[in-house]
């Protein structure tokens, strides 16, 4: 017989300063009858509403789900800590929004993992909703949670939380394991044995099931790999990759948020991966090869999309999105046919060049916005040894081309604590800056300038080349952003950095290993929830939480690896192989470029062979 | 064309603001794809206004929007198909044509009847009638509020008071208060009022039912 928990009354809801986060009942959402639906997960979002109804693949999986007429997927988000305090007052459960259901009443209950300082928030949820939060103590009536986006290419920190973790391509594998569920579900007439569903769900590319591996270290606690603890559990353990995107499933209609959201518009996407092999990014590794979408599909889908939502904006997503090969047409197609409506497009992010600020400049027509480019390095040096092939030339050319065009505002994104970077090449970041502010002026134009230099920290990420690195401390990090501040003279540049302690915390969990899942829990229970927020982050909880828990942060945050050292995360195929990472690593050390293998020749990173798949190009390039 | 509307919000639907709720109804026309007249300017906007906005957590029956066509419709049909794309909760009731060069629809905005419900002791029930009759008698009505930099302020509310009830078979109080732009008395004013009156404390805001039962204009 199961626990009858108190849901919360929908008139205490006064209580809170935004409600719509809780309501459901948006347009397009998808309401399916709990006793007519045979296996029903659901999804939940360890971040607020506001950015969890921005993100694209929630809105993907919704979908891909709800199609299937037997199975359901109902959404829940972090609780902002004034819900979580009623919800605590009253003794009321985390419910999904769609249908009020307890999530411990679920049999399957999935997260997504889109950033490290979201990690206690997953465990609030599981918290929340009244679920046992170690996955080797909770009994078989409790809901099996599933973790996939990109953190779960390394998820570690927090695998004592998960029973299954998927690879790759969502919208390939969760289908199949949704048919599993529902196999197993027929043959035992109720609800089937944890360890046999995860037995099985092992089978397919693109499921991790933490609990079968278990990792061993030496008696200085270092990592020494893992070892199997259930013969048939895979090793390494393979993406799901979808090979052609024009064949996958893409939302007809897309939810349409209450309140302020971050990304109120339609979407859709371009092609996944990138192959740009920027050295630092983690979603340029764990996502080749690019796929892109045909012209004709997005076209399309477009139109559905603005019919069935009344968006009067539609961003196009990827991961560089003036890389998709039609972008001209696409752009210009979209302007033609939406324009006259008042529909707009939106770009997210642009290229350094002047050929994605005409591309901008066309958009504005219809809607203004600000400029933002990233060139993430100050110098030509860190700029090739992280692989941005971006030459100063071309940045000039691109500034010059937006301020004709009636720019006045610039955003420049950069890195701090790359590796290898000196003084000298900080200061080529405000050098290059003033640079910029000098063209403005020559051109002797109204209006006031305005450049904003961002500098965030750079966090080592696994299966980069950069994941052996240490990141820099963080008093150095502290160091490095005063001395960058101490360069700025000139009064149209302004500078903002990202906070040490944040940055700090990030790397702890970027390359952590299984025994932190034990440092998140004490966290959670001192009360430590939306850390990637500056309002409510409390490093000292978390400061605490390392010490009880006999963890050294710096080893984890800082200390440099060896090539030959076993990594927490390798027994995790992202389809790149370690003699590519290797490589990379040596071209960075000698300052040398690598070819976009679109454009230029195969680098040999693996994927194509061992995944049999292939970079998909609408049409052929002509750059 | 210029069309009156007149539509309810409820159930969870209260809990959106009034910027939210002019988001859905614009999306909601975008879809409907009706002739909708834009405003001029660089940012174009459906030509479409709302009588009087409703606080987050009231519910309602008698809302109005005024709407404006490019063409000549019937009007049953326009309430048809903007029904079809509003969420549950939001319902357009009764649709009719207004004059061409008529006043907006804000600035007719008199008065409005709300039906509340607030959580009562056996004892409070018996004596509301006599409360409310003592209120009635008074000649000037003071309860506090905060003006707009968040200071305490002390008004009367009785000149903005039509009539207020107690309607003892469902146990609701009904008031009819002036909601212009002259006087703007809210309901939780008269609650405010009545727990004076009653000497209790202020009703907690999570267990007020106000709803809005209907909007009076004067045309």
């Amino acid at each position: 017989m199961q626990e009858q928990h108190h849901i919360l009354q929908d008139s205490k809801l006064a209580n809170v300063h935004k409600p719509t986060r809780y309501i459901g009942n948006e347009i397009n959402q998808i309401v399916k009858d709990p006793h007519q639906t045979e296996v029903r997960m659901a999804f939940a979002f360890p971040d607020v509403y506001d950015i969890g109804m921005s993100h694209l693949g929630s809105k993907i999986l919704y979908h891909v789900v709800n199609r299937l007429e037997w199975a359901s997927m109902e959404r829940v988000y972090a609780p902002w800590p004034d819900y979580e305090a009623l919800l605590r007052r009253e003794e009321a459960v985390l419910t999904t929004l769609e249908n009020k259901t307890p999530l411990c009443d679920f049999p399957l209950l999935g997260f997504t993992l889109q950033y490290e300082l979201t990690y206690s928030n997953l465990v609030n949820i599981l918290d929340l909703g009244r679920i046992t939060l170690y996955a080797k103590d909770r009994l078989e009536t409790e809901p099996i949670i599933i973790a996939g986006g990109p953190g779960a290419f390394n998820p570690e920190p927090v695998a004592d939380f998960l029973d299954l973790v998927v690879l790759g391509d969502g919208e390939e594998i969760l289908p199949q394991l949704l048919h599993l569920y529902r196999d197993l579900q027929k043959k035992y007439h109720k609800r089937p044995p944890r360890k046999e569903f995860l037995m099985r769900a092992a089978e397919f590319d693109g499921v991790y099931v933490p609990a079968f591996y278990m990792p061993m270290y030496d008696e200085n606690h270092i990592f020494q790999g893992i070892e199997k603890l259930v013969e048939n559990a895979p090793l390494p353990v393979r993406r799901a990759i979808v090979k052609d995107l024009n064949q996958a499933e893409y939302p007809d209609a897309l939810l349409l948020p209450y309140g302020e959201v971050i990304h109120d518009r339609a979407m859709i996407e371009l092609f996944r991966g990138c192959t740009a092999g920027c050295r630092f990014c983690q979603a340029g590794c764990i996502y080749r090869p690019v796929r892109e979408r045909s012209l004709e599909t997005l076209l399309n889908q477009a139109k559905i999309l603005i019919q069935s939502t009344g968006y009067d904006e539609i961003s196009l997503i990827s991961l560089s999105s003036m890389d998709y090969s039609q972008i001209e047409s696409l752009v210009d197609t979209l302007l033609h046919d939406y324009g006259c409506q008042g529909v707009g497009v939106a770009l997210p992010s642009l290229r350094v060049d002047s050929f994605s600020v005409d591309i901008a400049e066309k958009v504005q027509q219809v809607r203004k916005s600000g400029l933002t480019l990233a060139p993430e390095a100050g110098s030509q040096r860190l700029r090739n040894i992280i692989n941005k092939r971006v030459s100063e030339p071309q940045i000039m050319e691109a500034v010059s081309g937006a301020f004709d065009a009636g720019w006045s505002s610039l955003k420049l994104y950069f890195m701090l604590g790359l590796p290898g970077e000196t003084d000298a090449d900080l200061a080529e970041i405000v050098r290059l800056a003033e640079r910029i502010a000098g063209v403005y002026r020559q051109k002797k134009r109204q209006g006031r300038l305005r450049i904003s230099i961002s500098v965030s920290t750079f966090v080592p990420k696994p299966h980069t080349p950069f994941q052996w690195l240490g990141q820099i401390s963080p008093e150095e990090i502290r160091r490095r952003q005063q001395y960058l501040r101490s360069l700025i003279r000139d009064r149209a540049i302004e500078l903002s950095t990202h906070d040490v302690n944040t940055s700090d915390l990030e790397a702890l969990f970027s390359r952590g290993d299984r025994r932190l899942s034990a440092v998140i829990r004490r966290a959670h229970e001192l009360g430590a929830r939306f850390d990637g927020w500056t309002e409510h982050f409390r490093f000292d909880l978390w400061k605490r939480a390392v010490e009880e828990c006999d963890v050294d942060h710096r080893y984890y945050a800082n200390h440099t690896k060896e090539i030959t050292e076993v990594l927490p995360w390798e027994h995790l195929d992202s389809g790149i192989r370690k003699e590519w990472l290797i490589e990379q690593w040596d071209l960075a050390l000698k300052e040398l470029e690598t070819d976009d293998c679109r454009f230029g020749p195969c680098s040999l990173c693996g994927v194509c062979m061992d995944y049999g798949v292939q970079n998909l190009l609408d049409k052929e390039s002509n750059r | 064309m210029k069309l009156l509307l007149v539509f309810k919000k409820g159930s969870t639907l209260r809990w959106i603001s009034h910027l939210d709720l002019i988001k859905v109804f614009e999306k909601a026309l975008r879809r409907a794809e009706l002739p909708i007249a834009l405003s001029q300017g660089f940012n174009p906007r459906p030509k479409m206004s709302i009588a009087l906005p409703l606080p987050v957590g009231t519910t309602s029956s008698g809302e109005y929007m005024e709407l404006e066509l490019e063409e000549s419709m019937d009007p049953i049909v326009v309430k048809n198909k903007l029904n079809q794309q509003l969420p549950e909760g939001l319902q357009m009731m009764q649709v009719q044509v207004l004059p061409e060069r008529g006043p907006a629809i804000m600035s007719v905005v008199d008065s409005s009847v709300y039906e509340i419900k607030v959580p009562l002791s056996e004892e409070e029930t018996a004596h509301m009638g006599s409360v409310i009759t003592t209120l009635q008698q008074k000649s000037e009505i003071l309860v506090d509020y905060l003006n707009k930099e968040g200071r305490k302020k002390s008004m009367d509310i009785k000149p903005g008071i039509r009539t207020i009830s107690w309607q003892m078979d469902i146990n609701k109080i009904e008031i009819h208060v002036e909601t212009s732009s002259r006087l703007f008395v809210r309901p939780n004013y008269v609650l405010q009022a009545i727990a004076a009156e009653m000497q209790r404390e202020e009703w907690k805001i999570d267990e007020m039912d106000i709803h809005r039962v209907r909007i009076v204009l004067h045309i």
